[in-house]
């Protein structure tokens, strides 16, 4: 297992090298000067070349991509063209704003679309599966957005039971920040919490027809020692898969609720930065949503060797 | 010898799209105790559903024990509620199998260890620490070299062999009164099945364990099997000792399975004669001899209806209209 990690960690780090090297060629990639772009059109040929000369434009490419590497190392990833303030300083006020959605949204859905898809598969075939399995099929179709508006709608205006919009630190005031994150956690949560639940019910019905489940009977194991311990393992591996993906459409799902609910999180800020045309801002969310989705797969990699033993000495 | 396991028309059934599928078709068995018996047919004769049925492993919908007793130890084992406390104690503790596929029969992702020791624990109540001391003892009795290393190892680790030996040291593992090995040797090289049934055999000898072999390969059951049953489309058609079905073989069926196996008491360049025909299918199969349509005597049968299994000698049974000790094989084959 030990080498495992340390030969997706080593992995990683290359695609890590690679992900800055896109991320830096962005800013040249898009047509045009990007210091004119920035600027307007209402900016005179000095100031344009001001700018160029403070972001190293007019350096060879491979010297700014060094001096900007060395720049985001030490935490400096420019500053906002829209604000004129630190980068990094809009990065940490709101990175933790969309962690901690998106991280509850994410074990809300692993862990009730699990348990929905292995109750399907024992259940198959009777009232509960279908009604789930029903639910599910809602829930992958439907929009977020909507979702959302309607939940305002209902749930806030019409019976006042939940805060309009949003957001407040967990650490300042937990109640309110539940109340308001209540919303937005599972609207971010409905569709991966659907795919899960349909993968795990798939997966569960295709694994407990192996030979080894049917060996497993055969030992006189427990129903739920079957299902728990032989079946369940298993049948994780392909929704493992499906929860790497989940991470990535969870990044899409933000920019849609943050913007319906009003949350200061990394989705907003990337959407009103690409409508701004600031573009190192821009630069930078895409570097940092980059970099969590690397975390993501190597975390999904890991949790592959742990249950897959196949995997790991592979 | 007392009998140990008794099944009395036992009736399973498949409800599949194309119909009713009659598995096993009412058939009736025993295997006494420290007894090895065979039981042999062609693929898809019923020998794999009927063993299932007997520790009610067939899958609900769509298969159904619909009918008959196995009655072990004096209990009727399909009284027992199908994944009740009664019927779990027996699996595994009283009567273990060993299946047909090792490639896809152990779980992929715990180790063998592992799946030795919930067996321990489980019917023996065998503590963490001793269940894996024993479990290694197990596995090198079975003739896994290294077994104290090889305990943490994943099936995928193992030859096809080792892991059947893992199964036999499983099946044995909590002391059974009778292990059911289900074509045990199917999926292996011919080396490696001697040497498994070997293994069998020994194991068998030591615990004082009833055996049942279940297979196609009638060579296979020849040198170890006191008493066997040959299957035919759901039904037992023929049931004697060794000597009875090899030396005194009766229904042509029995007849022409033993001339389509190569054997090495006969000489060489003796052409294997194939039985002719398919096996029939068995949805909604009519309650005539299932083998008519196969039968190189089929026109001089006297029969009507389905033959009911007769005795013919002590132990000798036979389900076939026609007479041949009255006239002899040849007077029929015209
Ligand atoms: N789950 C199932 N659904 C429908 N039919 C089934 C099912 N399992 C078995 N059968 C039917 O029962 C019959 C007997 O199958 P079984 O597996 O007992 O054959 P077998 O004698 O063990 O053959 P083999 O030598 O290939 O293992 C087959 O015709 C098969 O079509
Ligand atoms: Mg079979």
């Amino acid at each position: 297992m030990g080498t495992y990690i340390v030969r997706r960690v080593l992995l990683s780090i290359v695609v890590l090298l690679l992900i800055t090297i896109i991320t830096f060629l962005l800013l040249h990639i898009m047509p045009g000067d990007p210091a004119a772009i920035m600027l307007g059109i209402d900016a005179g040929p000095e100031q344009i070349e001001a700018l160029r000369k403070e972001l190293w434009l007019d350096r060879p490419l491979v010297v700014q991509y060094g001096h900007w590497l060395s720049n985001a190392i030490q935490g400096d990833l420019g500053k906002s063209v829209l604000y004129d303030e630190d980068v990094t300083g809009f990065i940490t006020a709101r990175l933790p704003v969309t962690m901690h959605l998106s991280l509850m949204a994410l074990v809300l859905s692993a862990v009730l679309g699990v348990g929905a898809g292995i109750i399907c598969a024992i259940r198959r075939g009777r009232i509960l599966d279908s009604v789930i399995t029903l639910a599910a099929n809602i829930g992958v179709a439907i929009p977020i957005f909507w979702l959302g508006i309607l939940g305002i709608y209902s749930l806030g205006l019409k019976l006042g039971w939940l805060p309009l919009q949003g957001y407040t630190s967990p650490f300042d005031d937990f109640w309110l920040s539940t109340s308001k994150a209540i919303m937005p956690v599972i609207c971010l949560a409905i569709p991966s919490l659907a795919l899960l639940a349909r993968q795990t019910r798939s997966s569960m019905l295709e694994v407990v027809r192996q030979d080894y489940i049917r060996t497993a009977w055969a030992k006189g194991l427990k129903e739920r020692v079957i299902v728990l311990k032989h079946a369940l393992k298993n049948a994780l591996i392909p929704v493992v898969t499906l929860l790497g993906i989940q991470l990535r459409i969870l990044v899409g799902g933000s920019v849609l609720v943050e913007k319906v609910f009003n949350v200061p999180g990394m989705g907003r800020l990337l959407v009103d930065s690409v409508l701004g045309k600031d573009f190192i801002m821009v630069q930078a969310c895409i570097l940092v949503i980059a970099l969590l989705v690397l975390l993501a797969n190597l975390l999904v990699d890991i949790s592959y060797g742990w249950l897959d033993p196949r995997v790991r000495y592979g | 010898m007392a009998a140990l396991l008794k099944v009395r028309n036992l009736k399973t059934q498949f409800r599949t799209e194309g119909g009713l599928v009659k598995a096993v078709d009412g058939i009736s068995y025993h295997v006494d105790e420290q007894e090895i018996i065979g039981l042999v047919g062609e693929s898809g004769c019923g020998k794999s559903v009927s063993q299932l049925s007997t520790l009610q492993l067939i899958p609900n919908p769509p298969g159904e024990v619909v009918d008959g007793e196995v009655i072990f130890e004096g209990k009727d084992l399909l009284k027992f509620g199908a994944n009740g406390e009664k019927m779990r104690s027996v699996r595994g503790g009283k009567i273990s199998m060993i299946f047909q596929e090792p490639m896809t029969s152990l779980n992929p992702v715990l180790t063998v260890g592992e799946q030795l020791v919930e067996m321990l624990e489980l019917h023996l109540k065998m503590p963490r620490q001793a269940a894996e001391k024993r479990a290694v003892e197990l596995l090198e009795m079975v003739g896994i070299p290294d077994a104290s290393a090889r305990i943490d190892n994943y099936p995928h680790q193992f030859s096809g062999g080792m892991r059947q030996r893992i199964m036999i040291a499983m099946a044995i593992s909590c002391n059974p009164k009778l292990v059911i090995a289900d074509e045990p040797t199917t999926a292996v090289d011919v080396t490696t099945q001697a040497q498994l049934l070997e293994l069998m055999k020994d194991m068998v000898r030591r615990f004082n364990v009833s055996l049942i072999i279940v297979t196609h390969n009638l060579g296979v059951v020849a040198r170890y099997a006191q008493r066997i049953y040959v299957m035919y489309a759901g039904r037992i058609i023929e049931s004697g000792t060794s000597k009875d079905i090899f030396i005194d073989s009766y229904h042509p069926y029995t007849v022409g399975l033993l001339k389509s196996v190569p054997r090495l008491d006969e000489q060489r360049g003796k052409k294997l004669v194939p039985i002719s025909g398919l096996p029939p299918n068995l949805v909604n199969m009519p309650d005539i001899c299932a083998f008519r349509p196969r039968c190189p005597y089929a026109t001089q049968c006297p029969g009507e209806g389905y033959p009911e299994l007769r005795q013919i000698s002590d132990q000798h049974f036979v389900a076939c209209h026609i007479d041949f000790q009255g006239k002899s094989r040849e007077f029929y084959a015209k």
